[in-house]
């Protein structure tokens, strides 16, 4: 069977991309699916938030540049899971400003080249909307987008959708497309406001579990651990394990 | 809608354009005058974040104040926060030139293709041909991919067209817009209210 490639995505920082792709694969993982996890952003987090903090590692770079294919990149990184890393290289792709209209195409062309064996492929997208974010874009078919509950967060997916919206006229196809609700403070009222915006705009498409703001999920990147390894059955964990089953059912807000 | 809520914490709605309805009447107001705009624009600037969670920031919601003349002197007083420290200074003064007036730009249906040299002599051209188009269709498409040099005016103009077409529920898009366009509206701190972003540019 063919994997399911996924770009986690938003050109906002900080918004819970890569907490979401680690642990929303994890739970995956252990629902017996196999995932793999990239790390499209050259900061690296992805790979450090899953304890893989080796800078020489290479990863996704090498593999866009031509040099090796997907499948000899992959580090498995715990059971059922497998990592590719940013890499040293990748920034130098991000910065790659000459060269026309071939940058966009490195991603898509190397996933052709196989995917292995996995269910799902989360990409995580650096806060940019730069040549890596365009390489996903090209490359995917499904985009993943977390949300959280602000107003600059809203003015900033309105500048995504936007783009999006570019690339699915560019490419003639339309993106399957879900949000996920992510650092949510519940009761705050402009959290509520924001949330009802964006499910006036966005029916279907927003997974009905939010991601509360936890100190726990805070925490966790800096042990290398999952907050199913670090703070199993605390609700953050269970935010994760409900997202991941409405993720695979598709249940929607 | 958020802002018929007076409820709602969210005062102006960015997502407003993606709700594709048939909304009728001209954008501008009745005298079509860019200076009236301007005003309005200028006159509720407040600027801090404070103002983000008021109820009435509207559409003038900028990130730095845009001049309120259209004399292509870039006031940077407000923006300069705004200013990306890897920006090329620029030159935004009018090139004296005697431009065709009539050859500010190409239009196709409703697409608008920006001229190489983008100034205040053509300003007003511009701007009937954007009047125009949405006043007759739902969404504009501005390639912006020609420029290479750009002043206030015409960015000042592109903004008012595009706040005033969210309220319309139309659609003004620049696209592919050069580097030069992308560093004259970070300069002047309007390159997200105008969307502009380098995804898009130079790929297709
Ligand atoms: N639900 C949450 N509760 C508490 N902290 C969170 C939550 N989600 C993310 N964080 C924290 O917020 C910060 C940003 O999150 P994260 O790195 O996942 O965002 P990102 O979108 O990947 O950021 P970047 O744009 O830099 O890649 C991190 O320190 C993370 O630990
Ligand atoms: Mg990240």
């Amino acid at each position: 069977m063919t994997a399911q490639i996924i770009a986690v995505l938003n050109q906002k920082g900080g918004v819970g991309k890569t907490t979401t792709t680690v642990n929303l694969a994890h739970a995956l993982a252990n629902m017996d699916k196999r995932v793999t996890v990239v790390d499209l952003d050259p900061q690296s987090h992805l790979g450090v938030a899953l304890g893989e903090v080796s800078k020489l590692q290479t990863g996704i770079d090498d593999v866009m540049l031509g040099h090796c294919d997907f499948t000899q990149q992959l580090i498995p990184i715990r059971e059922n899971l497998n990592l590719i890393v940013a890499g040293p290289r990748l920034q130098e792709i991000e910065q790659l400003s000459e060269g026309g209209s071939h940058r966009g195409d490195l991603l898509r062309k190397a996933l052709a080249r196989g995917v292995g064996n996995a269910d799902f492929v989360f990409i995580d997208c650096p806060p940019s909307s730069g040549i890596l974010v365009a390489n996903a874009l090209f490359a995917v078919e499904e985009l993943l987008i977390p949300m959280t509950s602000d107003f600059l967060a809203l003015q900033g997916l309105s500048h995504l959708m936007g783009t999006i919206k570019k690339f699915e006229t560019a490419l003639s196809r339309k993106y399957r497309l879900s949000i996920v609700m992510s650092r949510y403070i519940a009761n705050r009222r402009l959290s509520k406001d924001v949330l009802n915006t964006l499910k006036k705009y966005f029916p279907e498409q927003i997974l009905a579990t939010p991601i509360r703001e936890t100190a726990a999920l805070a925490e966790c990147p800096s042990f290398g651990k999952t907050i199913f390894e670090y703070r199993p059955g605390w609700r953050s964990a269970k935010d994760f394990n409900d997202l991941a089953s409405d993720f695979l059912a598709r249940r929607v807000m | 809608m958020a802002e018929d809520d007076e409820s709602s914490m969210i005062g102006y709605d960015p997502l407003a354009w993606m709700h594709e309805q048939t909304g009728s009447g001209s954008l501008f107001p009745a005298d079509n005058q860019v200076a009236v705009l301007d005003d309005e624009l200028c006159s509720e600037q407040s600027g801090g974040a404070d103002s983000l969670c008021s109820d009435n920031i509207d559409d003038t919601s900028l990130q730095s104040n845009p001049s309120t003349e259209t004399d292509c002197e870039v006031e940077l007083d407000a923006g300069i926060d705004e200013l990306n420290e890897e920006s090329q200074p620029m030159d935004l003064d009018v090139i004296e030139n005697s431009e065709q007036i009539n050859e500010s730009s190409a239009t196709v249906g409703n697409q608008v293709v920006l001229e190489s040299i983008q100034s205040i002599q053509n300003v007003t051209v511009l701007h009937q041909k954007l009047q125009q188009i949405l006043d007759t269709q739902e969404k504009i498409d501005i390639d912006a991919s020609a420029v290479t040099q750009i002043d206030t005016a015409t960015l000042q103009l592109l903004l008012i067209v595009k706040l005033s077409a969210v309220k319309s529920q139309k659609e003004v898009n620049i696209d592919f817009p050069s580097q030069k366009f992308i560093d004259a509206a970070n300069l002047l701190g309007l390159a997200e209210m105008l969307s502009v972003d380098q995804t898009a540019s130079g790929l297709f």
